[in-house]
């Protein structure tokens, strides 16, 4: 079999991993408070820069770095969650939706512009766990933090559905996203699950973003692009659907990476947009998405 | 007392007050005091444009302000900068332009960045006939237009093409890939390295990608499928460092040469690690290089006040300044639209060697100084800095 062809498989798969990985924060927010988080690439970013400080700065070891990320990451996504959108969401404003894109949208600029000052421009790289770069069989050659960063990806996904299908958190989780009314008579305490629910985003998209830090590289607007591919994996996995976003994000994944290799190197980005337009006009409440969503 | 006895609800007085506030908070347009010189600098300081060289534009501007005000000024005016970033973007460029022209009236344009960018800046600077610079804008189109406001010290692509095709005709290499970003520079490079090639002996693939990616993975592994002897890679962005890593980590054997001498900026090593060892990059700047006295008089400064060598990009810009400056002294004023008629006539000691622009029309050399040579030079080892790096190729 075609070299080339194996290679790209494989990345694709790999790569698509750490795109779940990061939507399945933004796709549980959205289950659960029927919010669209813009600021959730900061989340990402802002881990991603708690592992830095934590492993370069701090000299502290590389798990270490994953462990600050997640709470780096939660931390900026519960402040969000208590001074930022709670004001919006418990309100009696008719136009939630629209305030919350707004106000979202606004705090990613905030923190990305706060982050250029706090943190200068200059590119910041994380060691990781596996600095080797591999060659497969003569088939395949990759760095071997891409396989450590797949195999996180994968067991941090297992564990959140875990969480949701077999933990009260989940339940309640499942209850808002089925019926907020109905969650709230039965006795669920909205703003203690939403506060898990952005605990877990931000914690999510952190470690992601530390896991992604060891391939790239970390700077203040690296947050944007993964708040754009968590999007068009939510989109296409379906909105408030872990297992959709975990298939969708493989499917992107292996999309990019086949449309580079094989179509054009220029329009990276513009494969994964077909797609999302693609199930938008065919099943646009994504392949694994309901009409009345559940996580 | 009823709230409402005014009339007003706490709502209201919360919007007026944050009114007053933002509106306390927007730069009032107040004419420059006669006493002063305003020049803009509208450069990338912030994602997603290249805020890494952005921080060294303005630190180049910020000291060049400093020690020109020092010194007495220009014509015994302070000089101020007003600044305003551009992002990058095409959009905001030219409109930070404007801004620069209208609200921050500045007698000249600088610090002027990414060709994409640069491009719609002059269109602007031509509308309001006020002079702008560039110094490493390296679009042809930028002076190839001959617009009578637009300047550049600084390279430009077919001239770097024309300067590095015999150099990878030199090195034997048979089969040769352009890596270019989707931008004016990048696809600018890479069409002029095309037309260099054309007589050379050696094939030329050119391969795009979005400037502003962040994975680059993909593009490498299609680019060693190709088993090219050698990749030059044409970006400004993190590809410029991931190129590099992501490229080894794909099992690229082939030389990478870079577009411009980014391995010299202080992220290079800690970014890339050993797979920066054996890359070869191409600057404007050597040990041989005559430096004059002005241009000494720059790096001293410039490490005094900040620890670390200036790249010759800055070099360039200093220039620009000091272009500007020749023409408000030559003019007697620093009105834009005299300095338009005054900048092509001056002449002045550079940091690298005396000014003076060409301006031949209807060619690229118009309003353009180009007397520099282009050094290509080896990192051998993790950490090798320009001093340390091998010198194996010069174009003069």
């Amino acid at each position: 079999m075609d070299q080339l062809l194996i290679q790209s498989l494989v990345l694709g798969v790999l790569q698509g991993g750490l795109y779940a990985l990061l939507a399945v924060g933004l796709s549980l927010v959205f289950g659960v408070l029927r919010l669209v988080n813009f600021a959730h690439g900061e989340f990402a970013m802002l881990g991603s820069f708690g592992a830095v400080f934590a492993v370069s700065a701090l000299g502290l070891p590389v798990w270490f770095g994953l462990l600050a990320a997640a709470l780096a990451g939660a931390a900026v996504a519960a402040a969000t969650n208590l001074v930022v959108l709670r004001p919006i969401y418990r309100s009696r404003m008719r136009q939630k939706g629209e305030y919350t894109i707004i106000t979202t949208f606004m705090l990613s600029q905030f923190l990305i512009a706060a982050a250029t000052l706090l943190f200068g421009t200059t590119y910041r790289r994380l060691p990781g766990f596996w600095n080797e770069n591999l060659n497969l069989f003569d088939f395949v050659f990759l760095s071997g933090n891409r396989i450590v960063a797949f195999a996180a990806s994968i067991i941090l996904i297992g564990l959140l559905f875990w969480i949701v299908y077999r933990t009260d958190i989940g339940r309640a989780w499942r209850a808002l996203t089925e019926n907020p009314l109905g969650a709230a008579v039965a006795g669920i305490d909205i703003n203690r699950y939403a506060n898990y629910a952005f605990l877990a985003a931000g914690a999510f998209a952190g470690v992601a973003a530390a896991l992604l830090a060891p391939l790239m590289f970390v700077y203040p607007a690296s947050g944007t692009v993964a708040l754009v591919k968590a999007f068009i994996v939510v989109i296409i996995g379906g909105m408030g659907s872990i297992g959709g976003a975990l298939a969708a994000g493989l499917l992107l994944g292996m999309v990019e990476v086949l449309g580079t290799v094989y179509v054009d190197s220029g329009y990276t980005d513009a494969y994964g947009f077909a797609l999302m337009i693609a199930v938008l006009l065919l099943r646009p409440q994504g392949l694994f998405g309901r009409a009345e969503r559940a996580v | 007392m009823n709230r409402r006895g005014l009339g007003l609800t706490r709502r209201a007085v919360i919007g007026t007050a944050v009114g007053l506030a933002a509106m306390a908070a927007i730069p009032s347009v107040v004419q420059g005091a006669d006493d002063e010189i305003i020049l803009g600098l509208v450069s990338p300081l912030s994602e997603p444009g290249d805020a890494r060289s952005g921080e060294a534009i303005k630190k180049t501007a910020d000291l060049w302000v400093k020690m020109t005000n020092e010194a007495g000024g220009i014509d015994g005016k302070k000089v101020r900068l007003a600044v305003y970033d551009d992002q990058g973007k095409v959009e905001v460029g030219a409109a930070a332009v404007e801004r620069a022209v209208t609200e921050g009236h500045a007698s000249a344009i600088l610090g002027i960045w990414s060709s994409s960018v640069a491009l719609a800046q002059m269109e602007v600077a031509k509308r309001y006939n006020v002079p702008i610079l560039a110094f490493y804008t390296w679009a042809d189109e930028f002076t190839g237009k001959n617009y009578p406001q637009v300047f550049r010290i600084g390279p430009y692509n077919s001239q770097i093409a024309a300067q590095m095709a015999p150099f990878v005709e030199a090195r034997g290499y048979k089969k040769v890939v352009v890596l270019a970003e989707d931008t004016a520079y990048g696809l600018g490079f890479a069409k002029s390295f095309e037309e260099a090639a054309k007589d050379k002996d050696f094939d030329l693939e050119i391969v795009q990608f979005q400037a502003q990616t962040q994975d680059l993975t993909a593009v490498m592994s299609r680019v060693k499928a190709m088993e090219p002897d050698v990749v030059i890679v044409q970006t400004v962005f993190t590809a410029t460092n991931l190129s590099i890593k992501q490229g080894r980590e794909v099992g690229l054997k082939a030389d990478i040469v870079t577009g411009w001498d980014w391995p010299l900026l202080p992220d290079f090593w800690d970014t890339v690690g050993e797979a920066g060892v054996g890359v070869i990059y191409p600057t404007f700047s050597d040990a041989s290089m005559t430096v004059t006295s002005t241009g000494q008089q720059f790096i001293d400064a410039y490490n005094q006040e900040y620890g670390v060598e200036p790249a010759i990009f800055q070099y360039y810009l200093w220039d620009n300044f000091n272009a500007v400056k020749a023409a408000i002294e030559k003019a007697g004023t620093a009105d834009p639209a005299q300095l338009v008629e005054t900048l092509p006539n001056v002449q002045f000691e550079g940091t690298i060697g005396e000014i003076a622009f060409r301006n031949d029309e209807g060619t690229v050399n118009f309003h353009q100084w180009d007397k520099f040579a282009m050094f290509f030079k080896q990192l051998n080892n993790v950490g090798d800095g320009d001093a340390e790096a091998t010198l194996v190729h010069v174009v003069k």
